[in-house]
């Protein structure tokens, strides 16, 4: 009784002895694995094993992250070109009228801009049909209005088919019937693009351009004659002051700048001459149009020469688009670099496509002072610290012995 | 064991680091730059284009209504002193029945109507179209010179009942060149700018990746004709005869200096 009451027993104080020395060989164990041995020779093949395990990521020398600095300049200067573009147009039931009614005006107004230092071209010269927009956008009710009853119609008719008695069917809606909407009148259109030097004489044109009777008339904007040179000696003093951050920076931080790793310059917002221009008939055309091609009867016209024609406009007044075939026509950055925005063409709103060039980079108001012409560059340098080359343990990849 | 360890590795890194790094597209180093480039150059010649469409009871009498409107307009372009070279492009000819675009219309909708017949309502009964009279077409496009005489020609082809006319553009006859010397002047350009953008930044420019994005930034595209309705009421009657063309003033149509231009955006390598 005594031995059982009095203290502890001899098996269950080995039980307990063995559990112990069981833990602490275990302990043991395990620090014994947690402890890293090495020496010079096993190294590269512990760090090797490691990697084959995919335990750690391979231990990498110090390295600094390159120093990337930013900088923006900005050139100003005035500009020696006004852009104006101004359009005539007459309309009438006789096609020849409104040709007539608009050559008078397109003589009057050359002759009236002529004392000026003006360069003209002509970016468009034609005539075409206006029909009644009424009877359009009635059309096109009518139309929308016939695919949803067809789409009505085919919905009920899946549920009979289905026999579902439950699913309510769409009530029938009015047909609405379309019209022939014929031309009310022929539209006879030109527009030019003048360029004014020296631009403070923009406003005398434009003055004298509503005299002489053009429809609209617009400041497109200023362009530089010079406008690359300008644009390398912006980008030219961005790339400087760019470096000579980055040189500061290192001088105060007492590191040695490197190489130049990475290299940003905005890029110059115009490629093509600014404003619209006259459209050049380009090599495909040349082939197209190259001899007499002379087919009688009822046969569709050769596709290579009708393939892009102007609207062709149907019976009940629809319509086909025209298609430009290979006009230059696209967006380009505004600036460069600045946040990579995309802008729109501006097109005047007109309805015609007429391709011009799609950099309005300078577009300004009517005021004609200096413009500035603004580039960023970011430079990103190697730069060197006393721990260069060393193997920085870190805590979730490697484990210091 | 520490030291060691960082003794090992450093070793290690010196020894990578000796052997020179392959250039890939991971390791090299570039710059970006747009190269512009821009020749002025004078247009050689003017492309205009039209239609002639004439209808009557007859395709016969419609195609001679035609004729005289061609011959019109050939011999009052021949008038124009000034013009050196003129070619006439007949780029389609056809004759073709015209139906009453009513009957046309109320066929298109009694197919709608039969085609979704709803309760109550009654198959609608098509009618047959008969041809209304005959249109007979033309359409062409005219290449002149000297490209200041478009104006003139446009207006003497609306005086002889073309319609439809349109300039457009202008053609330079060794354009493929002009284009070159533009895209020559936009790489020189490129390397010019990257040179000095790499000077500036204390760079090296040592060589020049990725040649292919060169593109011509002038309008240009291919001259075409205009396009006749050939099929079922042909084109709307409305304003074909609105009556005998009248004398139409000849119209100045200045051509300034046309810039053909170029742009190219290489990327370079640098040290």
């Amino acid at each position: 009784m005594n031995r059982r009451g009095g203290g502890l027993g001899f098996w269950p104080a080995l039980t307990g002895a063995l559990i112990g020395a069981a833990g602490l060989y275990g302990y043991m164990q395990w620090q014994e694995k947690d402890r890293l041995v090495l020496d010079w020779g096993h190294a590269e093949d512990y760090i090797e094993f490691l990697e084959d395990e995919g335990d750690i990521d391979p231990a990498e020398p110090f390295k600094a992250e390159p120093l990337t600095v930013k900088a923006s300049a900005e050139v100003r200067d005035v500009p020696d070109i006004a852009v104006i573009t101004a359009s005539m147009s007459a309309k009438d039931t006789l096609e020849s009228r409104a040709v007539d009614d608009v050559a008078t005006r397109v003589n009057a107004v050359q002759a009236a801009i002529a004392k000026f230092d003006v360069d003209v071209s002509v970016t468009d010269a034609k005539t075409t049909r206006k029909y009644d927009p009424i009877c359009h956008s009635e059309n096109q009710e009518a139309r929308q209005r016939h695919v949803q009853i067809n789409s009505d119609h085919w919905f009920n008719k899946r549920l009979d088919q289905k026999g579902d008695t439950k699913t309510k069917r769409r009530d029938p809606k009015p047909r609405i019937a379309q019209k022939i909407c014929s031309a009310q009148s022929i539209e006879a259109r030109t527009a030019l693009v003048i360029r004014v030097s020296p631009p403070d004489a923009a406003g005398n044109v434009l003055q004298a351009l509503a005299d002489a009777g053009a429809d609209s008339s617009q400041l497109y904007g200023y362009d530089f004659s010079n406008y690359d040179a300008l644009y390398q000696e912006a980008a030219a003093k961005a790339v400087s002051k760019a470096r000579a951050k980055a040189e500061m920076i290192a001088r105060h931080a007492k590191a040695d700048l490197g190489e130049i790793v990475e290299f940003y310059v905005g890029r110059p917002a115009r490629t093509g001459r600014f404003g619209p221009q006259p459209t050049i008939i380009n090599k495909s055309s040349a082939r197209s149009n190259r001899g007499p091609s002379y087919s009688v009867g009822f046969a569709p016209p050769p596709p290579a020469i009708v393939r892009e024609a102007p609207s062709v406009q149907y019976w009940d007044g629809s319509s086909v688009d025209e298609i430009i075939v290979t006009a230059s026509k696209r967006v380009v950055s505004k600036s460069g670099h600045d946040g990579d925005k995309q802008y729109d063409l501006d097109d005047e709103g007109e309805e015609d496509v007429v391709p011009t060039s799609q950099n309005n980079a300078l577009q300004m108001s009517l005021l004609s002072g200096p413009k500035s012409i603004r580039v960023s560059a970011s430079l990103s340098y190697d730069y060197k610290t006393v721990i260069d080359g060393s193997v920085v343990p870190q805590e979730d990849n490697y484990r210091s012995p | 064991m520490q030291l060691r360890l960082l003794g090992v590795a450093s070793l290690l890194i010196l020894a990578a680091c000796e052997a020179k790094p392959e250039l890939n597209e991971e390791t090299v180093k570039t710059l970006a730059v747009t190269g512009v480039g821009e020749v002025e150059v004078l247009p050689d010649q003017f492309v205009l284009s039209g239609a002639i469409i004439k209808q009557n009871d007859t395709s016969q009498v419609a195609m001679n209504n035609v004729a005289d409107i061609v011959n019109d307009m050939q011999s009052g372009v021949g008038d124009i002193a000034a013009l050196k070279s003129s070619e006439f492009n007949f780029a389609s000819v056809n004759t073709v029945g015209v139906k009453d675009p009513q009957c046309l219309l109320f066929n298109q909708e009694a197919d709608r109507t039969n085609n979704t017949l709803r309760r109550g309502e009654r198959r609608v009964k098509k009618r047959v179209c008969e041809d209304q009279s005959q249109q007979a077409s033309l359409t062409f496009s005219f290449t002149g010179s000297p490209p200041e005489q478009a104006g003139v020609a446009m207006a003497r082809f609306s005086k002889a009942g073309a319609i439809r006319l349109r300039l457009d553009g202008y053609r330079i006859d060794n354009i493929d060149e002009i284009e070159l010397q533009a895209g020559e002047l936009a790489v020189k350009n490129a390397r010019n700018k990257a040179d000095r953008l790499a000077a500036a930044a204390g760079a090296n420019i040592t060589g020049v990746l990725d040649l292919d994005s060169y593109q011509a930034t002038y309008d240009q595209r291919a001259a075409s004709a205009p396009r006749v309705n050939l099929s079922g009421a042909g084109e709307t009657s409305a304003l074909l005869d609105g009556g005998e063309p009248v004398d139409v003033t000849d119209m100045n149509l200045e051509v300034g200096l046309q810039i053909v231009s170029a742009s190219i955006a290489l990327e370079f390598t640098y040290e």
